[in-house]
């Protein structure tokens, strides 16, 4: 695919040489004079903070020096120029180049640079003993190691259109977006304890983004195909970490062999796999301005998404069709609607099963003991078929009195192998209810409000994930038949727990008041949601935030503004938190 | 999708249905397509040319030099008259009356989009009239400055306010910094939901496009990552970290229970002799608590799912912790 792409890019730009000298001049050109300016700003800049982990600043680096901007821009008949950049950093800049020729080659790349300063967790509250054995520790094998993250994001794109095919438009891309630095993995070992350590990841993703495009416009519309490729990639796949002796923590014998799949015995293991992924997209568009009094679009989307560590794909298969007519009297109704199907491979997980190596269950795997079986065929929850509706019915009023607008959304979630309810339905159904309006009354002022109603049938939950019925039982030993295991407690759950609401309302208020070169802005949005269909596990939220922002511009050069925002969440779950310290 | 699926045809119905029922009710009050939008257009006169608008309008015209509209080539909008009666049509008569009526013009009352899509059906604004935006009564001109340079996004807060300011929470993508758009993630010409550049498919895409390390597939997955990323995640800003709809625990345990070890009683001593190993103990008796009501991905690192499996067999290795 990458090939491909690369010997269609080189075939556009052939046909572009070929093309320009023969390009036919256009008798409607604008004359124009070559216009040359430019400006250069410097400056300096300066930042420090306490050192302590603040995520207010967590784009900005400490430190200081120049600051300088530059913005250059040539223009004549023949084509045109400019380039404008910004550098504060060797990780903070921001740069722009732009040419053309003729408008018949039109060029554009941005070239980003940002650092993002990341948390060191001292992970010091993982530290715990109770009185009958039982362990959590922590180890930070990097305990003065300061993360963070270079990022950075250079995107091309250059367009072909020429005199002798005006409609045909082609258009080449690139993406290149890198991250470069490190961050820290905490990885658990158990069972001589719950064991956290805490080392240094090194970070160095490349992603690579390949597009190319060919439109066809006239007068009555446009038809366009796009196919691109991507390329995700980790310099450094995985770290290693040598686990702990699974001994039981009293008596310092390898009792727990056959329920860890590994542990010290097999040396250093990769922990933080970042798989390689590529992803192969095709899609075609068609848009028809007056279809019997419709304008109407539509297109499909094929992708696929390859996990190349592990050789497992998926594929998204789509259509989408939108249809818009006026009337008379300022009416607009639309209707858009959209389906498609993901299929992702499924994956037989032979889980390790090792061999007791000392007391009771010596010799014998964890199957052989208890008759629980652990391998299994993963399907993905991915897997699904979906239809989505919306439709519009707007009206405008008249500028002071505004638009009014009505909307009824469909969507209906058929998954292939996740059950979101009791009796195994893997549909969601969610009806969606609207009307809103805006106008602005006076000069300088806009208001808005809108409301949305919505109620879902099967809401996405975790079936049978909470409140087990098993009764644990008081036994000498965990070894002892009697005593109830862990995959039991989980067979014997019952209760369901989801973050989504059966039905929701929201509220939603903005006002906005332009005087001079000014600006005041204010917004309110209520969200009430509720879940009572699962098992035992009622859920409720409520959020409200309320905004305000003054914007203030005194001269052409100068502005300031100030926000201040008030959010307040209620959140009833059926969990009991003791103690939490975060 | 499998087309005869009952509840799919139902579906499909129940939507054509609606939107039949709509225009049935609208059929009375039906315009032809195009009519609508600019005022005063004259179709008897002839084009002139941009010298002779700068006749009068000399600093509109100079203005407009060097400016997108004032390089763009016919043969882009092929064939279109470009300069400025590309969009206010032929100027003959107006150069002669000096009427206003006598020319196409673009007030408060004159939506400017059908003239402005005439060229940019082409130019990447074609799904336009099916858009949020559209569909809520906006223009153009309600964004773009034509005859000046103008930054569109500078206008978004003028509705969009509240995002702006969901950028000042504490944690938030890189706006307010400079570093990202509103256009990083939203092509306001779009009529995908959001606005926001899925190709086509769902809102999840957008994210992937720089958060490609978190899309898989994978061996063992989050189930709600595979869902959809705003069952966790709030896109512009939020209080808790990392995005967070919610912080955790609480984030978690409105699916998951706690781990029954949170409910265990640590021991008073700040050392405790385990297998002839002290073992500390910094918390007291809530440091069970501590450990396992603080923050789940302390431990469950690979919450976006894994390609490795974790130590336990009878958790098959499912417990997203390597």
């Amino acid at each position: 695919m990458r090939n491909t792409l690369r010997l269609l890019g080189l075939v556009a730009v052939g046909v572009a040489l070929v093309a320009l000298p023969a390009a036919p001049a256009n008798a409607q050109e604008t004359e124009t004079e070559t216009v040359t300016k430019g400006t250069v700003e410097v400056g300096a800049w300066d930042a420090s903070d306490d050192g302590s982990p603040d995520l207010v600043t967590e784009y900005e680096s400490n430190g200081g020096g120049p600051d300088v901007a530059v913005d250059v821009e040539t223009r004549s008949e023949g084509g045109g120029f400019s380039l404008d950049a910004r550098v504060r950093d060797d990780n903070d800049f921001d740069l722009g180049l732009d040419f053309e020729v003729g408008r018949m080659i039109r060029s554009h790349t941005s070239y980003t640079g940002l650092p993002h300063r990341l948390i060191h967790d001292d992970i010091d509250n993982l530290a715990a003993v109770t009185t009958h054995g039982r362990i959590v520790q922590e180890t930070d094998l990097a305990p003065t190691a300061v993360y963070g993250i270079d990022y950075e994001l250079l995107e091309h794109r250059t367009e072909l259109q020429f005199p002798g095919a005006a409609g045909l438009t082609v258009g080449i891309g690139y993406r290149n977006q890198t991250r470069e630095g490190q961050r820290q993995q905490v990885t658990l070992s158990h069972c001589d304890s719950c064991h956290a350590y805490s080392q240094t990841r090194p970070v160095d993703e490349t992603t690579e983004d390949s597009l190319i495009d060919l439109q066809y416009a006239w007068s009555g519309g446009m038809v366009r195909g796009e196919l691109s490729h991507r390329e995700f990639d980790e310099g450094t796949p995985y770290i290693t970490l040598l686990y702990d002796n699974a001994l039981h923590p009293e008596l310092r014998l390898p009792l727990f062999e056959n329920r860890v799949q590994f542990d010290s015995a097999q040396g250093p293991l990769p922990v933080d796999l970042v798989p390689e992924i590529t992803k192969d997209r095709f899609k075609l568009e068609a848009s028809f301005i007056d279809v019997k009094g419709f304008w109407v679009n539509v297109g499909g989307v094929y992708t696929e998404t390859r996990n190349d560590t592990t050789n497992i794909s998926s594929e998204y298969t789509g259509s989408v069709l939108s249809a818009v007519r006026r009337f008379k009297k300022g009416w607009n109704v639309a209707w858009k609607a959209r389906a498609y199907t993901i299929e992702t491979d499924d994956v037989f997980v032979d889980t390790g099963e090792p061999l007791g190596i000392a007391g009771p269950q010596a010799g014998r795997t964890y199957q052989e003991v208890y008759g629980f079986d652990p391998d299994f065929l993963r399907q993905s929850s991915t897997n699904r078929d979906v239809l989505e509706s919306k439709l519009t019915v707007s009206r405008k009023l008249g500028r002071k009195a505004g638009t009014i607008k009505l909307l009824w959304e469909l969507e209906n979630v058929d998954r292939e192998y996740l059950a979101v309810a009791e009796n195994g339905d893997t549909d969601t159904t969610e009806n969606i209810f609207g009307i809103s309006w805006w106008a602005r009354p006076r000069k300088g002022l806009r208001v808005e409000a809108g409301l949305r109603h919505g109620e879902v049938d099967n809401p996405f939950l975790a079936v049978n994930d909470q409140v087990s019925t098993l009764q644990s039982t008081t036994v000498a030993s965990p070894f002892d038949p009697r005593s109830a295991q862990y995959y039991e407690f989980q067979n014997a759950r019952i209760g369901d727990g989801t973050a989504l609401p059966e039905s929701w309302n929201e509220v939603k208020l903005r006002g906005s008041y332009t005087f001079g070169t000014n600006n005041f802005s204010t917004s309110y949005r209520w969200w009430d949601g509720d879940n009572t269909g699962g098992d035992l596990t009622d859920w409720a939220r409520t959020n409200q935030t309320l905004m305000a922002t003054l914007w203030m511009a005194p001269t052409p050069k100068w502005s300031w503004y100030a926000t201040a925002a008030w959010n307040d969440t209620e959140l009833d779950l059926a969990a009991s938190i003791p103690l939490f310290d975060g | 999708m499998t087309l005869t699926r009952p509840s799919t045809v139902a579906l499909l119905a129940l939507a054509a249905l609606a939107g039949a029922v709509s225009l049935a009710g609208l059929v009375a009050a039906q315009e032809p397509p195009g009519s609508q939008g600019a005022a005063g257009r004259e179709t008897s006169a002839e084009y002139v040319g941009d010298a002779t608008c700068a006749g009068c309008h000399e600093d509109t015209v100079h203005a407009m030099q060097g400016q997108i509209h004032g390089r763009i080539r016919a043969f882009e909008v092929q064939g279109r008259t470009v300069g400025c009666e590309g969009c206010h049509g032929p100027g003959s008569a107006h150069a002669e009356s000096t009427d206003p009526s006598t020319i196409r013009t673009f007030g408060a009352e004159t939506a400017a989009a059908s003239t402005c899509l005439e060229c940019h059906s082409s130019k990447g604004q074609h799904q336009w009239p099916a858009s949020t935006h559209a569909l809520e009564g906006l223009d153009c001109t309600e964004c773009h400055s034509i005859h000046t340079a103008s930054l569109p996004e500078a206008s978004c807060s003028n509705c969009h306010a509240d995002v702006e300011a969901s950028f000042q929470l504490p944690s938030h993508h890189p706006v307010r910094e400079g570093k990202m758009t509103c256009a990083s993630c939203h092509d306001v010409h779009s009529a995908e939901e959001g606005a926001i550049k899925a190709h086509m498919q769902r809102k999840d895409e957008l994210c992937f496009t720089c958060h490609q390390g978190v899309e898989g597939p994978f061996v063992f997955e989050h189930e709600p990552v595979e869902e959809d990323c705003s069952i966790c995640h709030t896109p512009h800003g939020s209080v808790a970290n990392n995005l967070l709809t919610v912080a955790e625990p609480a984030l978690c345990l409105q699916c998951h229970e706690l781990h029954f070890h949170a409910g265990y009683d640590a021991s008073d001593s700040a050392e405790v002799d385990v297998g002839g190993i002290e073992r500390e103990n910094p918390w007291g008796a809530e440091g069970f608590r501590m450990a396992f009501t603080t923050s789940c991905t302390q431990c469950h690192t690979k919450i976006h799912g894994s390609d490795l499996p974790s130590q336990s067999v009878p958790g098959r290795g499912e417990a997203l912790l390597r």
